[in-house]
């Protein structure tokens, strides 16, 4: 190892040392219990005495517990769906059509999320109640769409962008029905932003003419060059790209992306 | 003709999701609100309109109490949450080679998979006097007779941290690798220290995710029954149990109604005060 790498590892370590107890906190619990779900005794308390699957071969032999656990699939799966559909519809005709008072809509879409689950139950329960509607599967599929499908709506919302309007105004223009321009276009594109791959940013550079060199050094990753703009004669500073160096006297053509140009205010 | 037609269009989208809303979270709402007007006689419920419920629980020191202490938890929780969160956030998104950012994000929120009551049951199985750190503890020599740290405050405070750590690490990371790396460099150029550009860059610029996470940890927090039930026991009891209580042990819908409608304006009150940071695009 050299002397560099050493000096970097332990620049880092104060870093490692932090992550490691953090993960160390989050993943004891977890580990504990898969550990001890291979006990081999009565209770799950240490000393561990195993490895056996007599818990597991107990829990694939209780009926009520398999048919939790169908249960649980079944509302997984359901209100998922459910939340998916309904969220996407609204983030659609929300996003592409121009709606009267679109900002309430908005609001009451994501009014669920600022309030406790609890609240949401406490009200459907005495909903249900008050209508005589018992206690079932489809209240509880009911009571999770109501949690589930304002986070589906936010995430889906956030992630239509204006260019893809512009894909859909094509395949409108080109003879596209509503529901082949959702299923072809719509879906498809949203569906690398749901799996939250990052966004691509190729703008236009703002451009800022040339500049004469007058000084070039060395900052560690990159070069910092001074100089005077030709046409205004502004002394300057620039930064340049990694992997780019400059001569004195050079002429560089200078140009900045919107999201580095930051305007100072009193 | 046309552009009427896509106003309408446009409703049609938002139709069933609005629809769904409104018709199992506002009415409900306002049903229970009706709900907690009325009260509950002898096993009967009595529909005249009045205040009995909210003057009854003001009056009474163990459901103020239950107020209280879910106050307290759920400031304890944000604040021990955050500490613990933004340093682990900050690593992952500056220090760490891209390629294992995405490996130590999946690992960090692994245990979020899980429900709230396997991961509360899970920190029973540490804390309970023959858990694991009791035991370790003995077996060290420290203490002599197993000690339980589980049904406590402290227990559902660690219970509630494990969680949120995760979830504020989320949303202070989606934060944080927002920030243009522009405004860094600028300030490295301009001659700030690597702390003064934290403290006067980084800081400040990733108040938005700082404060969405905490919004969403105290509302998250207040609300939980499951983590104060499974970890807290019965010895200090949050609000969350104690309108459960009054729905399985007395079967006072009136009461829990008004009771839910205390928490809901408590929350209310937080909204209000984040609202300036809670943006739907940051959610």
């Amino acid at each position: 190892m050299s002397k560099n790498m050493l000096k970097h590892a332990l620049n880092n370590l104060p870093a490692v040392l932090y992550v490691a107890l953090v993960y160390l906190f989050i993943f004891t619990p977890v580990a504990v219990l898969v550990l001890f779900s291979f006990q081999d005794s009565l209770l799950p308390i240490p000393p561990f005495q195993g490895p056996s699957l007599r818990w597991y071969a107990a829990v694939f032999s209780d009926f009520r517990i398999m048919d939790a656990l169908g249960n649980s699939l079944m509302v997984a799966v359901v209100s998922a769906a459910l939340s998916c559909l309904l969220g996407f519809l609204a983030a659609y005709g929300l996003a592409r059509y121009t709606v009267r008072g679109s900002g309430v809509v908005q609001w009451l879409m994501v009014a669920p999320l600022s309030v406790s689950y609890l609240i949401i139950g406490m009200g459907l329960l005495v909903t249900f109640k008050t209508m005589g509607i018992p206690k079932s599967l489809l209240a509880i599929i009911i009571g999770h769409v109501v949690i589930n499908l304002p986070l589906a709506f936010a995430i889906i919302y956030s992630q239509m962008g204006e260019h893809q309007a512009n894909l859909e105004r094509a395949a409108r223009d080109l003879g596209a029905a509503e529901w082949q321009v959702l299923t072809l276009i719509t879906l498809p594109l949203l569906w690398p932003a749901l799996m939250a791959v990052g966004k691509n940013n190729s703008a236009q550079h703002l451009q800022l003419g040339k500049l004469k060199v007058n000084e070039v050094s060395f900052f560690g990753t990159h070069h910092r060059c001074q100089g005077r703009h030709l046409e205004s004669n502004l002394p300057m500073i620039i930064r340049l790209p990694q992997h780019r160096i400059a001569q004195i006297g050079e002429e560089l053509t200078i140009s900045a992306a919107p999201e580095d140009v930051v305007l100072l205010t009193q | 003709m046309m552009r009427g037609l896509r106003k309408y269009k446009g409703l049609g989208f938002l139709g069933p999701g609005l629809l769904w809303s409104i018709a199992f979270f506002g009415v409900p709402l306002l049903i229970m609100a009706a709900y907690s007007l009325f009260q509950r006689v002898w096993g009967r419920f009595v529909t005249d309109l009045s205040l009995s419920n909210y003057i009854a629980f003001f009056s009474k020191p163990h459901h103020v109490n239950a107020l209280f202490n879910s106050l307290e938890v759920t400031l304890i929780t944000t604040i021990v949450s955050l500490i613990l969160a933004y340093p682990l956030a900050y690593i992952l998104a500056f220090r760490l080679p891209p390629r294992w950012q995405r490996i130590a994000l999946m690992m960090a929120i692994l245990p979020f998979w899980t429900s709230y009551v396997v991961r509360s049951y899970s920190w029973l199985l540490v804390l309970s006097s023959n858990g694991i750190i009791s035991t370790i503890l003995q077996w060290l020599g420290i203490v002599d007779n197993p000690i339980s740290l589980a049904n406590s405050r402290a227990a559902t405070v660690l219970g509630f941290v494990h969680f949120f750590t995760m979830l504020l690490t989320l949303t202070i990371f989606a934060n944080l690798v927002q920030i243009s790396p522009n405004y860094r460099k600028a300030a490295a150029d301009l001659g700030a220290s690597r702390w003064q550009t934290f403290w006067r860059i980084t800081l400040p610029l990733s108040v938005p995710g700082v404060m969405v996470g905490a919004f969403l940890t105290i509302v998250l927090a207040l609300g939980d029954y499951i983590t104060p039930q499974i970890l807290g026991g019965f010895r200090e009891v949050l609000l969350p149990q104690a309108i459960l209580l009054q729905i399985q042990r007395q079967a006072d819908f009136p009461m829990a109604s008004a009771m839910s409608l205390v928490l809901m304006a408590v929350i209310s009150v937080i909204f209000l005060l984040f609202s300036r940071w809670l943006k739907i695009e940051r959610m």
